[in-house]
């Protein structure tokens, strides 16, 4: 080579090192032209799946880059030409021939070509076009497999005197050779930029500041700086890989992906990628949804093999698959549309290519490229970046520039995920912060109507599911159910359209009525809830219950969260969607919290109307005997025969005044009673517990008999005579006091007495007796009893507990006897407790029998 | 003259039949319980008594085996003021709406105020055992 040519090579190799776009492959190939004097050059690059050894060789040649001296590159729109019958396509096949190079002087006819064994040229387009007078064609290797040459460097000069000379078709051979290595050190450097400018936008978007800041962006913010961010984004990947469309897709429910196997190994992927940015907003009509199946569209194809694609012309792939060019993709729709006329019409417009071409069959729009990537962060399928349609030379995307998307899918890959994270974490504190928020205004509200005694359960119930349906948007089947005296569940609320809509008035109304039972499978999750007070979450109804076993046939997932205060659960709040949409990661134990709320409001409205009610109670059972006792006082004071004279008193008198005193004394008796247990109720309510009894009383078996015989004396003047209750001391029984030392507060005794057997006097069935005795029993320690026996209404081992707790009746006594506040064993098992003592109820046998003891420690 | 009278404390029940009998010479008839007074609504509709003296706080029922428990809403409600819902009952019927009804109560009238109002047939008698208060109310009422 000559030192011109030495001189030019290193002048191209210098600009060439200096290109920073893919397009400054066009650079190379102007220099190389200047320096030749030719008029245009073409990089040729043959398709993927050419065969040339076929006979006839099968597939074409694009234009990977080119130039023009005439400029307006436009006005030549030839981007395609078969390898059969072209020039370039006849050197590439018989390179070795040629010597890696061949000649064409002049035009050749059809005819001349065939005798000359010389390909036609099928570019004549452009021969025409430029009048070419001589071809200077290099078969070059680009990115080739087994160094077998795939593209080649044509030259075209239109002035007929200047054929090329050897030296100019060895400068032209070093610097096709040189070409494919040039674009590589371009591809690298755009590669780089692209890292850094990509790095750039993603430190861009904040969200390393995880600070208590209040003013700290809500999540909706956050998203569209990242959307604006993301956008931004696009744009600069689109503008280097000079294509017309970039796009990314993620799913953002990354707490609830779910595992799946791709060729033997787990990823977890999401439901549904939708579209999050991109720089091409013109194009209204792309799919902006995938799910993972191929038939979706090529990005579903890309999600759903978790790889890499790059397809080289869209507008041929449907030919392409035919001929098998493509692996097992008979999959995919055109969801772009890349192959309507449409879309050629606009392509044209955006190449800025004329639309009344000569040519035909495609041969007039470059390839309509295509390339995807997915985005993973570990096993985790987040979402995936496409690109779309090169506008300018190399105008398709070798594999060099998916590694580099790959590259960027992994920056992505690192934001996004914490980005998911950090948004998710906003929006969890967001949707607490309002879910707080909504309970405390609730809280206040409950409380005040608490106070003023205006509390409306159902009331309550639609406000609560009314809360619920706020925090969990887009769901429409909400409940409240309630066990019922069986222990069964009965709708107390419900709230969703499914509830209104969903067959006839009288279905509806009856599938509100209905009760479920423990044994009723269908329900039998909802029972589960409520003994053991875990939340039950059902991501996947169908999948775990099949078709037939919901009210509801849409329900999607569904979430049962107990009702009710500590182990105490009374109900469930049950909270199901019908949509595909998923309930946030936080819904269960938001669920659990509004569940919890709800019992809390019913545990201190009873509360309160039991406190109220032993006040009332308390009221109404004094008012009444005092009164009466008043007005019978008053009576009896103005006897006629305390006001004749002498005092002159009959029998019939003496037994109706000895009548009245003895009425007296059980008024008296039960005022009495009522006072102390206000009394112990107070001290309870505020110390938690009674004194306990230091030194006390020697009990002895008279006294035990006499106090025993007068409260019962008492109890029955207060029961209706028709019921015949009946009471026996057994006074032998009283006679083990005289052996043992037991010690008491008398005032005490008498009120244990006097709850025992008015207890058993009111619960006793009619026509029974009730059993008054005394024992001595080993628990532990030595104890004396006086134990209280009735036959009457049931009580059950699994009531027993409860008796004792504060203001708690029995299940049958609760419909009973009407008087009572339920405090009374309460305050009886606190009177033993400050005796060092303790109360034992046994549960009712079978003879019907309950016996109540009241156990003294014996002091000797 | 019929008169019934609805109240579950036997002294008390004593008191009101005791005076009615001196005063007017006949034998009301006796409700005990709630569910008693349901049991005998239709007989109370056919009948017509001329009088009703009712407690506010009565008992569901008796204690016996096996018995009849009360709905949902009355467990709910309590007994507090059951012998305002069977008043309410009565107002509620067309057949028994007319029967007047004395709320003879240990509360105070301002306590149940409210609801005395909705009951266009009952008139408030303090309880304060005083036969002649008793005597002077039934008689405006019958």
């Amino acid at each position: 080579m000559n030192d011109l040519f030495q001189n030019k090579l290193s002048e191209i190799i210098s600009v060439a090192l200096s290109q920073d776009q893919l397009n400054g492959v066009e650079t190379i190939l102007k220099m190389l032209c200047d320096a030749v004097d030719a008029c245009g050059c073409i990089l040729w690059e043959s398709e993927p799946f050419s065969k040339f050894q076929n006979e006839p060789p099968i597939g074409n040649l694009y234009v990977f880059a080119k130039w023009f001296q005439i400029g307006e590159k436009e006005k030549i729109p030839l981007f395609r030409i078969p390898i059969q019958g072209s020039a370039n396509g006849y050197a590439l096949i018989n390179h070795a021939k040629v010597d890696n190079k061949w000649i064409v002087n002049g035009v050749m006819s059809i005819r001349d070509a065939r005798e000359k064994d010389a390909p036609t040229h099928k570019e004549n387009y452009l021969v025409k076009k430029l009048n070419v007078t001589s071809i200077c064609i290099v078969p070059i290797c680009f990115d080739c497999e087994n160094n077998k040459k795939n593209a080649s460097l044509a030259i075209y000069r239109n002035e007929e005197i200047n054929e090329f000379t050897d030296e100019e078709q060895k400068f032209i051979k070093t610097i096709a050779e040189l070409v494919p290595q040039l674009y590589e050190a371009i591809c690298d450097k755009v590669g780089k930029r692209l890292l850094e400018e990509a790095n750039k936008i993603l430190d861009r978007i904040d969200i390393s500041d995880r600070t208590e800041d209040s003013n700290k962006p809500s999540a909706k913010v956050q998203i569209q700086l990242a959307k604006d961010s993301l956008t931004d984004f696009c744009k600069m990947v689109a503008e280097n890989f000079q294509c017309v469309e970039t796009s990314l897709f993620f799913d953002r429910s990354y707490k609830n992906f779910e595992l799946t196997h791709s060729n033997q190994k787990k990823y977890k992927v999401g439901e549904k990628y939708s579209l999050f940015a991109t720089n091409y907003q013109e194009w209204t009509e792309a799919k902006t949804e995938y799910s993972l199946k191929k038939e979706d569209g090529l990005t579903a194809w890309v999600l759903a093999e978790m790889k890499t694609k790059t397809i080289f012309n869209l507008a041929t792939f449907h030919q392409d698959k035919k001929n098998e060019l493509y692996v097992a993709e008979e999959c995919w729709s055109d969801s772009l549309k890349f192959g309507s006329e449409n879309f050629k019409r606009i392509l044209r417009e955006m190449l800025n290519l004329p639309s009344d071409s000569e040519l035909k069959n495609d041969e007039d729009v470059p390839p309509l490229s295509f390339m995807a990537v997915p985005i993973f962060r570990d096993t985790k399928l987040l979402g995936v970046i496409r690109c779309c349609t090169a506008k300018d030379n190399p105008w398709i995307f070798p594999k060099r520039h998916s590694s580099i998307l790959e590259k960027v899918a992994i920056l992505i890959s690192r934001f996004w995920s914490n980005f998911v994270l950090h948004l998710e974490e906003i929006e969890e504190s967001e949707s607490w912060k309002k879910l707080i928020q909504k309970i405390n205004a609730q809280n206040n509200k409950i409380q005040g109507n608490i106070d003023r005694l205006d509390f409306n359960k159902d009331l309550v119930y639609k406000e609560i599911l009314d809360i619920t349906q706020k925090t969990f948007d887009k769901q429409d089947i909400l409940d409240i159910r309630l066990y019922n005296n069986n222990k069964e569940l009965y709708f107390a609320k419900t709230l969703g359209d499914s509830w209104e809509k969903q067959g006839s008035k009288i279905e509806r109304e009856a599938r509100k009525n209905k009760t479920f039972s423990k044994t009723d499978s269908k329900k039998i999750f909802a029972f589960d809830v409520i003994e053991t007070g875990d939340v039950e979450f059902i991501k996947n109804v169908k999948e775990k219950y099949g078709k037939d076993t919901e009210t509801f046939p849409d329900t999607q997932q569904i979430i049962i969260a107990p009702i009710g205060v500590a182990k105490e659960n009374i109900g469930v709040l049950d909270i199901r969607r019908t949509t595909d949409n998923p309930f946030p990661s936080n819904a269960p134990i938001m669920a659990e919290l509004i569940g919890r709320q709800l019992g809390l409001y019913l545990e201190l409205w009873e509360t309160e109307k039991q406190q109220r009610q032993v006040f009332e109670d308390t009221w109404h059972q004094l008012k009444g005997p005092v009164r009466y006792n008043f007005a019978r006082a008053t009576t009896l004071i103005n006897h006629e025969c305390f006001y004749d004279e002498p005092y002159e008193i009959d029998e019939d008198t003496a037994k109706e005044i000895s009548d009245e005193l003895f009425s007296f004394r059980g008024l008296a008796r039960k005022s009495k009673k009522v006072l102390e247990n206000a009394g112990m109720f107070a001290e309870l309510a505020t110390k938690g517990q009674l004194k306990q009894i230091i030194g006390g009383t020697k009990l002895t078996k008279d006294d035990l008999s006499k106090m025993c015989y007068e409260i019962a004396e008492d109890t029955k003047l207060m029961l209706d005579d028709y019921r015949n209750i009946r009471f026996y001391r057994h006074f032998e029984t009283f006679k083990k006091l005289d052996n043992v030392t037991v010690k008491v507060k008398v005032d005490y005794l008498e009120q244990a007495l006097n709850c025992l057997i008015d207890n058993a006097g009111k619960y006793s069935y009619t026509e029974t007796s009730v059993q008054i005795y005394c024992g001595e029993e080993y628990q532990g320690k030595r104890y004396f009893y006086i134990a209280v026996e009735n036959q009457g209404l049931e009580i059950t081992a699994s009531e027993i507990k409860k008796l004792l707790q504060r203001k708690t009746r029995g299940e049958s006594a609760k419909f009973t006897t009407g008087e009572g506040s339920g405090i009374g064993l309460w305050i009886t098992d606190n009177i033993m407790k400050a005796h060092g003592g303790k109360l034992t109820i046994t549960p009712t046998n079978l003879s019907g029998k309950t016996v109540v003891k009241l156990l003294f420690p014996i002091s000797n | 003259m019929y008169i019934i009278v609805v109240e579950d404390d036997q002294t008390q029940r004593k008191f009101i039949i005791n005076t009615i009998s001196k005063e007017f010479s006949i034998e009301p008839e006796e409700i005990v319980t709630e569910l008693e007074f349901r049991n005998s609504f239709e007989d109370i509709a056919s009948n017509q008594p001329d009088l009703m003296i009712f407690d506010t706080m009565i008992r569901w029922t008796d204690p016996v085996p096996n018995m009849e428990k009360p709905p949902q809403e009355i467990l709910e409600a309590g007994f507090y003021r059951a012998g305002i819902r069977c008043i309410k009952m009565l107002n509620d019927d067309d057949r028994t709406k007319n029967i007047p009804v004395i709320i003879y109560s240990v509360l105070d009238y301002e306590d149940i105020e409210k609801e005395i109002k909705e009951l266009p047939k009952a008139k408030y008698l303090f309880k304060d055992f005083n036969e002649k208060n008793l005597v002077n109310k039934i008689k405006s009422l019958t």
